[in-house]
């Protein structure tokens, strides 16, 4: 993460815009997107479900137990994520500022395919599990600054970010007896991450201070998945994923560029006719937790579900254990005619914010939603749903300042998905 | 983060969501269908007991419990045993007039290639089988319009059954 | 207020679930799927295109009794059985074909075949409300569609016939064909297995005792005529089929009660309709 502190603009009431955007391409969330025709619109409550290609990325051993053999691919049609930071920022006049940030994307999150295979299944499946697309331009005036002499006349903000994690893989499970199946899905990771962001400060007595930087991480790994389902009576379902992210090469690069022609900088940065470049990098290869998920399910009918997941991450270093839930429930308004409804959590794990501490990374506790209505004719169906997510915490957003500020977060999704059954 | 201090329009969100699917459970349970013409709802499971009520083709009716081959299902305010051989998980699909003569296209389906599927005999060889069974069957579908021609109306079935002292 | 409003929901939730019972088997099946299952108006109506090809089939293999009031009673007393069946087929033909054989013939659609050889060995109405009723059941069940077992890349029998019928190129005729004449093995040769027959000895008693006849009749009549069928041959002979057939039977009228149950058997009637074939 690039900050500004190491170029002595620390000063200067600024930005640290090396800040994830919530809902996508989020370091410090687990659940990003939702993929699946069916899971989405239950919350990603499908540890115990898992019976179609959505199950090889839930719980691969469901789908031993899908009725059919099937593909289907879901995108998130219309995705639009705001984080606003309140009173990120103090006018001339005292006056706060809020700093917000909004990004839209359209993503084709998830395809899969099962066939049936005697008393087991196989599986191919590719999903987009994070992803971030931001550009934004911003620009403030007549911002405060640390030195009430010479306020900010303009302070203007361009990020170009681009971080997209895929996983494509096959996946395979075998059905021991009625009532029990275990599975595995290898799942090839990728991550592709491009983050740019230029900063532009010009004072009221005419002095500037800018910065830009840029971040690539491309990383490859592999991402095991063991899941095994257990049905202990016909209409009740229990199931069990393990998993974990395995990132075998990282190729890091860092760039940064700036100028300083106040003098306010300290030592290493103070020449203000100089440029200052930097550049390194480094095959740091990130690490991921061990990750835990438990589901059940109750078919009430042909007509009636409902489903619950708790799923734990693993304490890492800076990160907090964590465990989120889900639950959803499924019901057929017709025989071709299904309405979805799902809750979920999906915690911060970052830890709480402190007083009296300085550059600290954001918590913010998201919660969601989601609804879909799906349309089967014959063989095929066709998914619309909407997924909302909304939380509040805290940042520093400020470098070197022990303020805190208060964040909220809105999200909407969009969802459309299909699936053919042959 | 408190529920309670979720915006105004994300709490109606959740509401909606949650209202909408109460009344769901009232109206999906285990729904079947009647699929034969004529349906006695009994009063128990035994063939020849009183029936409460004939429900007609189509009516659907909420599945309770089974036994054997009855269904034991709640129709309006009736509870009732129903053969299962009369009912389904689906409504009828509406009565298919007789093609006449030969036979036309119905479904969509010719996308299909041949190769698509696969009969149990299908290593004697389609081959040998046109060479075995050429010429050796022959179809009489003017017989078969006659057969399908005899329309008999339900009134007189009525009366037929009533006749013989049956249901 | 809106908390509580939400949990209020969630118990009136919870309270109206519990209650409710799950469906035994396959659970995890939602409607979807069993409506897949069950055939849709297309694959219905490629059933009757599928059955009636057979029929002409059966036809060109035996004439028809031409005795319009003996067919027009066959069919009075198959109409008034099938009422009682449910199935994706609403409507049922009846035919006494020309042939001294014992033999009835049931194909998919809705067309039953009864053998003026059969009608003679009958001794009332009731015997004849059984048979058909039988046969019947073997066109409920889709006995000869699954027996021949063709699969449209792994989907159902039916929608196999479907997409046969709904194909125009000449290998869809000859992958018919065929189909139709494995159906007439089936029906002329090879017979049908004998798990089929029985199930639908089961069926075809339930459905004909549901109209009132007499409960006993099929068993009264393959006792008194012996098998009217192909069944497929066991390796000890017809007989023991004959006699697990007819086993079945009493299981069946014992687990419902029907041993004692009086349904009727009416015999004057059946001999004024049926006079013309017996003189």
């Amino acid at each position: 993460m690039i900050t500004l502190k190491k170029f002595g603009i620390s000063a200067v009431l600024c930005i640290i815009i090396g800040l994830p955007l919530t809902g996508y391409g989020d370091d410090y969330h687990y659940v990003n997107i939702l993929v699946g025709d069916r899971a989405s619109g239950l919350g990603g409550a499908y540890t115990a479900i898992s019976d179609d290609p959505s199950g090889c990325y839930y719980n691969p051993a469901g789908i031993a137990f899908a009725p059919h053999n099937s593909l289907s691919g879901s995108a998130n049609a219309f995705s639009l994520s705001r984080k606003i930071y309140k009173d990120a920022l103090e006018n001339t006049g005292g006056g706060k500022i809020d700093w917000e940030q909004e990004s839209f994307s359209i993503v084709p999150n998830f395809f899969g395919i099962v066939r049936k295979l005697g008393n087991g299944a196989i599986g191919f499946s590719y999903a987009v599990t994070d992803s971030i697309k931001r550009r934004q331009k911003q620009s403030f005036q007549n911002i405060a600054s640390f030195f009430g002499d010479n306020p900010i006349d303009t302070y203007s903000i361009n990020i170009n970010d681009n971080d997209e994690t895929y996983l494509l893989g096959p996946s395979y499970a075998y059905r021991f007896s009625g009532s029990f199946s275990v599975g595995a899905t290898v799942y090839a990771y990728y991550r592709d991450k491009e983050i740019i962001r230029n900063q532009l400060i010009i004072f009221d007595q005419g002095e500037h201070q800018l910065m830009n930087s840029y971040e690539t991480e491309i990383s490859w790994g592999y991402k095991p998945s063991f899941g095994v389902i257990w049905e202990p009576m016909e209409t009740v379902s229990i199931g069990l994923t393990l998993s974990k992210i395995m990132v075998v090469t990282s190729d890091n690069e860092f760039q940064e560029m700036s100028r300083d022609t106040t003098g306010y900088s300290d030592d290493d940065f103070s020449d203000t006719n100089a440029i200052y470049f930097d550049r390194s990098g480094n095959d740091d290869t990130p690490d991921f937790p061990f990750t835990a998920a438990l589901g059940a399910a109750w078919f009430i009918s042909p007509r009636l579900l409902f489903s619950g997941d708790l799923v734990y991450y693993e304490e890492m270093t800076d990160r907090s254990e964590i465990v989120n839930f889900a639950l959803g429930t499924e019901y057929y308004v017709t025989d071709s005619f299904a309405l979805r409804a799902g809750f979920f959590s999906d915690y911060s794990n970052t830890p709480l914010l402190g007083n009296d501490r300085i550059n600290q990374v954001e918590h913010v506790d998201i919660y969601g939603a989601s609804l879909s209505a799906t349309v089967f004719r014959g063989m095929s169906g066709i998914t619309l749903g909407v997924t909302k997510g909304w939380g509040s915490g805290e940042a520093q957003i400020v470098s070197n300042s022990p303020q805190i500020q208060d964040v909220e977060i809105d999200n909407l999704t969009i969802f459309i998905s299909a699936s053919y059954s042959y | 983060m408190d529920i309670m201090n979720t915006k105004p329009n994300n709490r109606l969100f959740l509401i909606i969501a949650m209202t909408v699917l109460a009344p769901a459970v009232l109206i999906c349970s285990d729904r079947i269908y009647v699929r034969s013409a004529k349906a006695p709802l009994l009063s128990k499971p035994v063939i020849g007991s009183g029936a409460l009520l004939n429900l007609p083709m189509g009516t659907p009716v909420t599945r309770l419990t089974e036994k054997g081959i009855w269904y034991k299902v709640t129709y309006k305010d009736q509870t009732g045993w129903l053969c299962k051989l009369m009912t389904g998980p689906t409504p009828p699909t509406p009565g298919q007039a007789r093609p006449g003569g030969e036979l036309e296209k119905i479904s969509g389906r010719a996308r299909k290639r041949p190769s698509a599927f696969t009969t149990t005999a299908a290593a004697r060889g389609l081959m040998d089988k046109r060479k075995r069974f050429a010429g050796k069957y022959k179809l009489d579908f003017s017989t078969l319009e006659k057969i399908e021609a005899m329309r008999i109306a339900d009134d007189e079935i009525n009366d037929f059954l009533h006749a013989g002292g049956l249901n | 207020m809106s908390t509580k409003i939400i949990y209020s929901i969630l118990v009136f939730w919870l309270i109206a679930v519990v209650p409710g019972s799950g469906e035994t088997g396959e659970a995890r099946k939602r409607i979807s799927d069993l409506k897949r299952a069950s055939p849709n108006e297309s694959v219905s109506a490629a059933e009757i295109q599928f059955g009636r090809q057979l029929a002409a089939r059966i036809l060109g293999n035996y004439p028809l009794y031409d005795d319009v009031k003996a067919n027009r009673y066959i069919n009075l007393v198959g109409k008034g059985v099938a009422r009682y069946a449910g199935g994706e087929i609403r409507e049922y033909y009846f035919a006494i074909l020309d042939s001294d054989e014992v033999n009835a013939f049931a194909a998919p659609g809705g067309y039953v075949f009864i053998t003026k050889g059969a009608v003679l060995k009958m001794e009332n109405e009731a015997q004849l409300a059984a048979v058909l009723g039988h046969e019947i059941a073997h066109i409920m069940q889709r006995h000869v569609i699954k027996e021949l077992d063709i699969r449209d890349d792994k989907g159902s029998a039916i929608s196999g016939i479907a997409a046969l019928i709904g194909g125009a190129s000449g290998g869809f005729r000859e992958t018919l064909d065929k189909a139709l004449t494995d159906a007439e093995e089936i029906l002329f040769n090879r017979g049908y297995m004998i798990e089929d027959e029985i199930e639908a000895d089961q069926a075809g008693i339930i459905l004909a005792s549901m109209a009132g006849y007499h409960p006993g009749a099929l068993k009264n009549f393959l006792t008194h005529a012996g098998a009217f069928e192909k069944v497929k041959a066991h390796p000890d002979g017809d007989h023991p089929v004959l006699q697990r057939r007819i086993e079945k039977i009493n299981a069946v009228l014992a687990e419902h009660g029907l041993q004692h149950m009086h349904g009727q058997k009416i015999e004057e009637r059946y001999y004024d309709y049926i006079k013309k074939i017996r003189y």
